[in-house]
């Protein structure tokens, strides 16, 4: 049991500062309650009585199916150097022991303040730092391999990108059995980096992942960042952002596909703490059967962040008339010169879409396939970083693929 | 064996029966035209025919080629050659113009035993049937319909039926919407389609239409029946006496 295993740790003594911390933490609140306004369409008691093992030594031995190029490899929520690659000029890791200003940025009130992250940095085993200086054109992987029942991995990277630095990093979250992932990122954009940020979430239809972010942007950081996540019985991906210089940009384009029974999270903060800065979040969900999707999206603005312009918009496809799309978008603002906006729609595949195509010879499946591509395409076509769309739309395809063959 | 036999057709929208008893035979070669006022079917009698869901046919016959379409679903009838050029051409965001045509043309060509279009060709016929309709490449590369004028979205729909080449084309209200100009262009790239290969219904309310596309026959469509039948000659009796004299008389 998680409870028992952090416990021992604990009396073991063998925990590094952070990790006390956190875990005392967990072991207080243990996992969150449905009560809990941030949990509310998103329950873990299913979670709360599972026995999860955390697999301190996971050791995979060899996989033949990484991607290309450079890349850092995550087994079970513990780092592989043996499946890792050389990382390109710019790029250096260390073992977060041994970088204690690093592993100090897990105690971040962002991430201190989360049942998950505090459960995660109190299970971590081989935590990662990651330092980014320069300008790194070719993108890293950062590939996190998951597998077995009852288990559970907590993978932890903290990743600092120094001033005027700029890269591509790209997560690959892939895993079987019916465990549980809860990677906590933390990273640090410094002043005029620039990040571009990819993630596929493709677990196993019975896996259970809980993926929390936290990151601070600097003055004139440029953040961009698109994802999708199409796996898990239930996915969470969390972000938690601070814009704590002027002239921020930030733009989030996140997807969502799901099926069966499903239950898809996507839960972001934006903390508007300077003036001057911009964000955009853009999230599509595609629900179907009896899929329930889940978007919360807050956005901060504080006395001092005048001209911000800050907006989330969120849209959801609903496939059947049994799925269940739940939107919380939240503006709280302090500032009195500002342009923020929020929305949320939910609709179904248009009858008039569908008999145009349809009328033209193309089947009712193929219609509905090129309905939905377009709904995506409609924000994927705004993405012009090829590195990041790549890896995004093949991940859409096979989800595609899968409800054509279905059909 | 005529191309299109209309038996005796009645048609409903929920508890509303909208055709109550038509019946048209259209040969290949032929170009027909319905002319009715507002609410007498028109629009209705195009849906049915090229398989919209919603609407239940609640007796008579389609038959295309001799045989009954009713069963057939929306893209089965297309493949089987029938086409609607619509009234009000649906805006798809998002769906790109030349894979829609690709699209469209593919599943014809699949269904025929054929393989896939070769991309260069596919390429060629479009722009060169495009070119005829004073359609421009830009507008071929956005999404399908959408930033288009009336009169571009009328154009579109011609290409599209020149791409697909059917045998049984529904024309469903082609002018409007349109200036003289664009109506011109549109009904040049209509006749240039015609032949001994294909048979056209030109459904509409006005009469200036059927100044450009010469119809074969003429019928006037009200209260869901065909109250008359006869050449071009009637269409200009109904724009000199409008509809009125004809439902007054029936």
């Amino acid at each position: 049991m998680l409870h028992d295993q952090l416990k021992s740790r604990l009396d073991e003594g063998q925990l590094s500062p952070v990790s006390k911390g956190a875990a005392t933490r967990f072991l207080e609140g243990g996992f969150p309650k449905p009560q809990e306004e941030a949990w509310r369409f998103t329950n873990l008691n299913a979670l709360r009585d599972r026995s999860f093992v955390a697999m301190p030594d996971a050791n995979l031995a060899a996989a033949d199916d990484l991607p290309d190029g450079a890349r850092l490899v995550f087994y079970n929520g513990v780092f592989q150097a043996h499946l890792s690659s050389d990382l390109p000029q710019g790029m250096t890791v260390v073992p977060l022991s041994e970088d204690a200003a690093l592993a100090a940025r897990l105690d971040d009130e962002r991430l201190s303040g989360h049942a998950i992250a505090n459960l995660s940095v109190g299970m971590m085993t081989a935590g990662l730092g990651l330092r980014v200086s320069g300008d790194v054109e070719s993108p890293l992987h950062v590939v996190f391999r998951n597998d077995g029942a009852d288990t559970s991995s907590h993978a932890v990277l903290v990743m600092d990108i120094a001033d005027e630095a700029s890269c591509t990093v790209i997560e690959h979250h892939h895993g079987t059995g019916d465990g549980l992932s809860a990677p906590v990122l933390s990273i640090t954009l410094g002043k005029s980096a620039r990040f571009n940020h990819g993630r596929v979430q493709s677990e196993d239809e019975n896996r259970n992942h809980l993926a929390v972010m936290a990151m601070d942007i600097a003055e004139k950081g440029q953040y961009n960042a698109l994802s999708v996540q199409t796996g898990s019985a239930l996915s969470r991906a969390e972000n938690r952002i601070a814009l704590k210089g002027e002239d921020v940009d930030l733009t989030m384009t996140t997807l969502y596909l799901a099926n069966a029974k499903q239950v898809m999270d996507v839960t972001s903060l934006v903390d508007h703490q300077m003036p001057n800065c911009t964000s955009r979040q853009i999230v599509r969900g595609v629900l179907d059967d009896q899929a329930k999707g889940i978007f919360q999206g807050k956005v901060i603005v504080a006395r001092d962040a005048q001209k911000t312009d800050g907006n989330q918009m969120s849209r959801t496809l609903l496939l059947s008339r049994k799925c269940e799309a739940d939107a919380k978008p939240e503006l709280e603002i302090y500032a009195d010169d500002v342009a923020c906006s929020h929305g949320a729609t939910v609709g179904e595949i248009d009858d008039n879409h569908l008999f145009y195509l349809m009328s033209r010879g193309i089947s009712k499946t193929d219609a509905r396939q090129m309905l939905i591509e377009a709904f995506l395409a409609d924000v994927l076509d705004d993405v012009d970083n090829e590195m990041l769309k790549a890896p995004v739309e093949a991940s859409v395809a096979a989800w595609l693929k899968a409800l054509g063959d279905k059909a | 064996m005529a191309l299109l036999e209309i038996k005796d057709l009645h048609a409903s929208i929920g508890d509303t029966e909208i055709l109550k008893g038509i019946n048209l035979t259209i040969n290949k070669g032929e170009v027909h035209a319905i002319m009715g006022p507002n609410g007498s079917g028109k629009s209705t009698l195009s849906y049915v025919l090229s398989g919209r869901d919603g609407y239940e046919v609640t007796g008579g016959d389609i038959l295309l080629d001799g045989e009954s379409i009713l069963e057939l679903e929306a893209d089965e009838r297309a493949r089987a050659g029938m086409f609607l050029a619509f009234q009000y051409p649906v805006e798809l965001p998002g769906v790109g113009g030349m894979s829609f045509l690709r699209g469209a043309v593919n599943a014809r060509r699949r269904d025929e035993g054929l393989d896939d279009i070769d991309n260069l060709e596919f390429v060629k016929m479009v722009r060169a049937k495009a070119g005829a309709l004073g359609i421009k490449d830009d507008m071929l590369k956005r999404a399908v319909n959408v930033g288009f004028s009336g009169g571009e979205k009328k154009r579109y729909e011609i290409l599209q039926m020149a791409m697909l080449e059917p045998s049984m084309a529904i024309l469903d209200e082609t002018d409007s919407g349109l200036d003289v100009d664009a109506l011109k262009i549109v009904s040049e790239g209509v006749n240039a389609l015609r032949g001994d290969h294909i048979g056209m219904l030109v459904i509409t309310h006005y009469q200036r239409l059927l100044d450009h596309i010469v119809p074969d026959h003429v019928h006037i469509l009200a209260g869901g029946k065909i109250l008359k039948s006869g050449d071009k000659n009637l269409a200009l009796e109904v724009e000199k006496t409008g509809y009125s004299g004809f439902i007054d008389a029936a």
